[in-house]
């Protein structure tokens, strides 16, 4: 047996086992991912009735008391996080409602103790990112003496690789135990979609490196470029991504923040100068000419404007801290045109609702939630306390027919707006490639 | 040509060995320095007379070689804020940080030497080896004319040497630049160790592409299979053992602990007479001639009504330790989370020296807690020698002594390893001859 038909034996072995092996790999990575899945969801769902009945059943108090506490919205339980949890356990888990200020909790601080990495645990998505360029680079080693057309190679490579893919998101749509709906079906149909043209894309891109180093060198340039996109390119990029636009910390942030609430935008409005104005404000509203006239409780207008104050201020600064993430993830996805596994990555995690931008929706979502029940506290507080200040406590009634706090899922329009440019960087990939592959085949 | 190929090619890669160590350590000093300056303000001596509202910061020593660091610098709290009824870890230094870096992790010295350090050494493996092929005594070798020693020595380990002190001396001097000092033995003992094991697992990886190459011969198929294994070692085995902890031992959720004692905290607005008296009791305080304020009345409710609390806490601090302890099995599912963990565990950024401090805080919380309820009780303030003879917070290392055995430990896994395949290639070497 001549060497080259020995080392072809190797990818031949290979492809054979992987032909049953992915498929059964990534129906135990499923099934751990359900296992996980299921303990998460069950203590999210304690922690929620548990937030409901702590809202719902507060002790009789006047309502701004009841709003001068911080409240937990515990975060949506995700189905699709068992075939994808994207940022896993960095993700929020609660979000924290106040005054002023609401913020995310995230739940899991630092449990990963398996010194490599950060939660990188081997759910069904990431096996597939990392398993289908591994079958397109098996295919490339046995065929590297006379590579075969490119449809042939493509066919080949989706025979292996839609089983693994289908049983993946079959595996991942029943495993939630709940009627996904309709918008569910749709990022599942997408996300096996996708894969099966990152799998295109990962054989275009073998056969491109492989015709450009030569056929003496085209497998190692392919185990190298592999071997970089697989494991060292998306932790570089989220490194100078976090470089190009560097974020604050916590304590530079708030004391920023605290800042500007106390003394208004560049110190330009105190808050004695505010109360001043609240109260002329007031005045004008009532049409009247002494605070004592005023029909309602002054207290409570000034308070309701300083809330609004504050929370003008911190939507702001919010806004530009999440306009740096946003500017973070651009140079992610511009980065994606050029390393297939992390567009498919984004992508994946947006179409899984479980990447950053799926949480700060969530947030946003929640935080909109609570300004509108502050809305309509202070409201009442204005209406029924009256100028005398009257403070009458309010009992669980009342909390219960003010806005649910409780955030829903971001929609798909949104997760695949996140990731147009990641998407089409996979399909021209796929399309390009194999375009250049069959012009160069007739030539 | 091809000589000059050759050297660009060196070039190339030696440039790209130092801007990576250069990122990396400016990276890590970025962290150290912002944490040292948020535990140096930190408020170590208590100020205030008030029982209620005084408090006390306590801080995590810096590690003894944070530089080296690929764990949980700037990421795991490493101060706390004790008061009577809370403990609160204070912000640490990244946690405003986009999620996919967090869950990606930093460039850092620990993730350059597991994780891209295997696969540089495959370009210059692939560069020697061309070079030996080309060479008219590899055919003297094969004839049996030229010692196989005499050979290697000239061919491979010279080069290889060159590689290893520059890449060293590049390390080094990128160390020392980001803020490096040695001031102490243990300190170089630790640096010592800590390179002895990343020569070791260099080494790990050059013998099995030589395993390979023996294996394969064509060079085209050892950097294929080559880069396979590096996957399946760096990427795959650790991400399958980290799936398999979450699955067979994954810790319980904070949000419903948080709720709990939000829960408990509402309860104790109506407060609970008979708790306070068994308070009494406990801490045997006399009782005071004026009435407690409403806001004592409600903390000493809260406090006492904490031990029911107790059961839940446990098997979270339960649920905790068995992950730990599954973790630290499969650590050695791969030589690359071996050096890892061994890099931060050296580094001081381990996530065991987080976990031990946190530990310590909580026992201190409590001494912190007997030490201040009494004054609560009996309606005193805490005067200046009072809060002079408060209890002091001293982080004892938990692991100090002994660090040493698990850096043997995972020396000899890296050695072991490192023997297996010198035999593996030698007994193909000798059923190819």
């Amino acid at each position: 047996m001549s060497e080259a038909r020995a080392d072809s034996g190797i990818a031949r072995r290979w492809l054979e086992r992987l032909r049953w092996g992915l498929p059964a790999l990534v129906l135990l990575a499923c099934a751990a991912g359900w296992w996980q899945y299921r303990a998460w969801e069950g203590q999210l769902a304690q922690g929620r009735s548990l937030a409901e009945r702590l809202w719902r059943e507060q002790p009789p108090r006047f309502p701004l008391e009841g709003l001068n506490q911080n409240w937990v919205a515990v975060a949506a339980a995700n189905p699709l996080a068992i075939f994808d949890p994207g940022e896993g356990p960095w993700l929020a888990a609660a979000y924290y409602l106040q005054l002023g200020r609401p913020g995310r909790g995230q739940d899991q601080l630092a449990y990963d103790f398996v010194a490599s990495g950060r939660q990188m645990a081997a759910h069904p998505a990431w096996l597939l990112q990392v398993f289908l360029p591994l079958l397109a680079v098996l295919l490339l080693w046995r065929d590297r003496d006379v590579l075969p057309t490119w449809p042939r190679h493509a066919v080949e490579l989706l025979e292996r690789a839609a089983p693994a893919v289908g049983l993946a998101i079959l595996f991942s749509a029943l495993a939630g135990g709940t009627w996904l709906g309709y918008q569910g079906a749709q990022r599942l149909l997408l996300l096996l979609a996708f894969y099966l043209v990152y799998a295109m894309a990962a054989l275009g891109w073998s056969r491109t490196v492989f015709r450009l180093a030569g056929r003496q060198m085209g497998l190692g340039a392919i185990a190298l470029f592999w071997l970089f996109q697989l494991s060292v390119a998306r932790p570089l990029t989220v490194n100078l991504a976090a470089n190009w636009q560097p974020l604050p910390t916590l304590g530079e942030f708030i004391r920023v923040l605290d800042q500007e609430t106390r003394m208004g935008y560049l110190g330009a409005d105190p808050q004695p100068d505010r109360e001043r104005r609240y109260l002329a404000e007031a005045m004008a509203k009532y049409k009247v000419q002494r605070p004592e006239d005023l029909p309602i409780n002054l207290s409570a207008f000034i308070l309701q404007r300083e809330e609004r104050h504050a929370r003008e201020i911190f939507r702001r600064r919010v806004s530009e801290l999440r306009a740096k993430f946003e500017r973070q993830e651009n140079f992610e996805r511009w980065v994606s045109v050029l390393f297939p596994p992390i567009a498919i990555q984004l992508a994946s995690a947006s179409l899984a609702n479980s990447d950053g931008a799926a949480e700060r929706w969530q947030l946003a979502e929640a935080e909109s939630r609570w300004d509108l029940v502050t809305g309509e506290v202070f409201a009442h507080v204005l209406a029924e306390a009256g100028p005398e200040g009257k403070m009458a406590p309010v009992g669980g009634d009342y909390w219960a027919k003010l806005p649910s706090l409780e955030p829903g899922a971001a929609p798909i329009g949104y997760s695949l707006g996140n990731v147009y440019l990641p998407l089409g960087a996979l399909l021209a990939g796929a399309i390009l490639l194999s375009w250049r592959e069959r012009r160069e085949a007739a030539a | 040509m091809r000589a000059a190929f050759l050297w660009a090619s060196q070039l190339a890669l030696g440039l790209l060995v130092a801007l990576g160590l250069i990122y990396s350590s400016s990276l890590t000093e970025g962290l150290v320095k912002a944490e040292r300056q948020l535990t140096a303000n930190a408020l170590r001596q208590p100020q205030l007379a008030d029982p209620l509202q005084t408090f006390v910061e306590v801080t995590l020593p810096e590690g003894p070689l944070p530089l080296l660091s690929g764990g949980y610098l700037g990421i795991s709290p490493s101060i706390h804020l004790v008061r009577l009824n809370t403990v609160r870890p204070l912000a640490n230094v990244d946690q405003i940080e986009n999620l996919a870096r967090r869950r990606h992790g930093r460039v850092e010295l620990g993730f350059l030497v597991t994780r891209v350090a295997p696969l540089f050494l495959l370009p210059i493996a692939i560069l020697v080896t061309g070079s030996i092929r080309s060479r008219a005594s590899f055919a003297a070798v094969r004839e049996g004319r030229k010692k196989l020693f005499d050979f290697a020595a000239e061919n491979v380990l010279l080069p290889l040497s060159a590689w290893g002190a520059f890449s060293l001396a590049a390390l080094l001097a990128s160390l020392f630049a980001f803020g490096l000092r040695l001031e102490s033995n243990d300190q170089l003992l630790r640096l010592g160790v800590w390179l002895v094991a990343v020569g070791a697992y260099a080494l790990f990886w050059l013998l099995l592409y030589l395993w390979l190459l023996v294996r394969l011969k064509k060079l085209s198929d050892v950097a294929a299979a080559y880069a396979g294994l590096c996957l399946l070692f760096t990427l795959l085995l650790p991400a399958a053992a980290q799936s398999l902890v979450e699955t067979i031992a994954a810790p319980t959720a904070r949000t419903h602990l948080g709720l709990m004692r939000k829960e408990l905290s509402t309860l104790g607005t109506a407060v609970d007479n008979t708790a306070v008296e068994r308070l009494y009791e406990k801490y045997k305080a006399q009782r005071p001639a004026e009435a407690l304020s409403p806001q004592a009345l409600a903390t000493l409710t809260a406090l006492a009504k904490e031990q029911e609390m107790a059961p839940a806490l446990g098997e979270f601090e339960a649920r905790l330790a068995r992950h730990e302890a599954a973790s630290a099995w499969f650590t050695y599912s791969s030589p690359a989370t071996v050096l890892a963990d061994l890099g931060d565990e050296l580094a001081g950024t381990g996530l065991g020296r987080y976990a031990s401090f946190r530990r310590e805080v909580e026992c201190f919380a409590d001494r912190w807690r007997e030490y201040v309820v009494p004054f609560l009780l009996e309606r005193r303030t805490l005067d200046f020698d009072d809060l002079k003879a408060a209890p002091k917070f001293a982080y004892t290392e938990e692991n100090g002594p002994q660090w040493w055995l698990r850096a043997a430990s995972s020396l000899i896994y890296l050695g072991a390893l490192c023997a297996a395949l010198a035999w593996a290639i030698r007994r193909e070497w000798q059923s190819a001859s």
